[in-house]
């Protein structure tokens, strides 16, 4: 698999999954289990990061603060901050397929 | 390589595996520090790479387990969001080698890795090295300490050699550190003398100790087809010189070939001193150890004639040192065989070292 058909898969994956993992951070939290909150929202930070996506990832990285801080009323708040970004990285999602499929393309026409 | 790559996200992984397969790596990738854990107890990798935070077994727990129960030395990566010197003193406590931060860039996870590499390959060849060593001794001597205490003399006389004028710009760190690796092979010939005659408990005819004397000839052979597959292994040839040569004496009247003087390499000259202080020092079934005084008078009274001056000299300046390190390493029994899995181990890393080593 090149580079680019790797990072659609990845991003295909991420944002199908995006709903279930925000949910299962709400329900942690729903439940009082800080830890395990805490746990869900480090990975969705991490993966965010991992595929640039910088304003899902810099709110993962705020709610998982508050979380481990033990600022529970903040960490609530940090909640719809974190639902729009990931509107907005679902909104802008065929966007940056379609770049990749035109900077692949232009990779495969130079060789 | 083979690499192993332990993260919960699926992500990560991925990513991991894309970076590490272009760099011409083969990866095993595990979503837990449990499965991880399965493979660490087979041993099949020397380098992993594991996220920090984890659900059940996390990074740095995962990483104290392959310390504990790895037989060989593991090169551990942390991938970490973490930033700061805390974490870093908690990751190397736990026992890890080096750090890489999330999101890695590629080049740098690369890199890193090839540094990883370098250094278990080192660790491994410096293993074999002497586990080969080993073998060949383990025939004729009761115990093991020999090899380790021929190389400390050694590795003493080629370090203090450095700051004799004569020898300036020929010693240096590398010059002492291969001596410190390759001396323990001095006597490897003696694989191929037979038993009858290694193991002779009384005089040899000269027709035995001609057999005997071969075992220079015979260990260089071997290194030299060593040589032939891998050119450029420096410490092959360094070892070459000393295993055909630490029998040859100052003056000429040595074997296998009798050079004389600087014809000897300076590194079989050295050894040749570790080797006879050694071989004084120790008890023999025909004798008891001689003393520290004995022996030094003898390597003394050998300068100019058997051995090289300007090391006699140093050798006699090193008087507590070498005193320290034969009272340090004193002969202990060795256990009736080696076992089994023993040389299973010694086998298996043996063929991957030969695989590392001949990596350009």
């Amino acid at each position: 698999m090149d580079d680019g058909q790797l990072a659609v898969t990845l991003l295909e994956r991420f944002t199908a999954r995006l709903p279930v993992v925000i949910r299962d951070v709400e329900s942690a939290m729903a439940a009082s289990d800080w830890s395990a909150a805490a746990a869900k929202a480090h990975r969705l930070r991490g993966e965010a990061a991992n595929l640039s996506a910088i304003d899902l990832q810099a709110q993962a990285t705020r709610l998982e603060a508050a979380l481990r801080a033990g600022s529970l009323d903040e960490a609530a708040g940090c909640l719809p901050a974190l639902q729009s970004a990931a509107d907005a990285f679902v909104r802008s999602l065929p966007l940056a397929l379609g770049q990749i499929h035109t900077s692949c393309c232009e990779a495969t026409s130079r060789r | 390589m083979r690499v192993l790559i332990v993260d919960d996200s699926p992500i990560a992984l991925a990513l991991l595996k894309q970076a590490l397969a272009k760099g011409g790596h083969q990866v095993d990738a595990v979503e837990s520090g449990e499965e991880a854990l399965e493979w660490v107890r087979k041993g099949v990798h020397r380098l992993i790479i594991s996220d920090w935070d984890m659900p059940g077994l996390d990074g740095l727990a995962l990483c104290r387990k392959v310390r504990e129960i790895s037989t060989h030395y593991v090169y551990f990566i942390l991938l970490t969001s973490h930033r700061g010197s805390d974490y870093i003193v908690t990751g190397l406590s736990a026992g890890a080698d080096d750090f890489i931060v999330k999101p890695f860039n590629p080049e740098e996870l690369l890199l890193r890795v090839h540094t990883g590499e370098r250094i278990v390959s080192l660790e491994s060849r410096d293993m074999v090295v002497f586990a080969m060593a080993q073998l060949a001794e383990s025939r004729d001597r009761e115990t093991g300490k020999h090899l380790e205490r021929v190389r400390k003399y050694a590795q003493l006389l080629a370090r203090r050699l450095m700051s004799v004028p004569r020898f300036a710009g020929r010693l240096d760190d590398r010059f002492v550190q291969l001596i410190y690796e390759t001396s323990p092979l001095h006597d490897i010939g003696k694989v191929g003398i037979p038993d009858a005659i290694l193991l002779k408990p009384g005089r040899l005819t000269s027709e035995e100790f001609a057999i005997m004397r071969t075992h220079t000839t015979l260990g260089a052979q071997m290194l030299d087809a060593a040589l032939e597959k891998f050119p450029d292994a420096e410490f092959l040839r360094f070892a070459r010189d000393i295993v055909a040569c630490h029998h040859e004496r100052f003056d000429g009247s040595g074997y296998p070939n009798g050079l004389a003087g600087e014809q000897i390499p300076l590194c079989a000259r050295i050894v040749a001193v570790a080797d006879v202080y050694d071989a004084c020092t120790s008890n023999r079934v025909y004798r008891a150890a001689m003393t520290h005084e004995e022996t030094a008078q003898i390597i003394s009274d050998g300068s100019g004639t058997h051995f090289d001056p300007a090391i006699v000299a140093v050798f006699l300046e090193l008087a507590d040192e070498f005193r320290r390190i034969c009272r340090q390493w004193a002969d202990v029994a060795l256990p009736a065989r080696v076992d089994d899995a023993a040389v299973f181990t010694l086998a298996n890393t043996a063929v991957d070292t030969l695989s590392l080593t001949a990596v350009p």
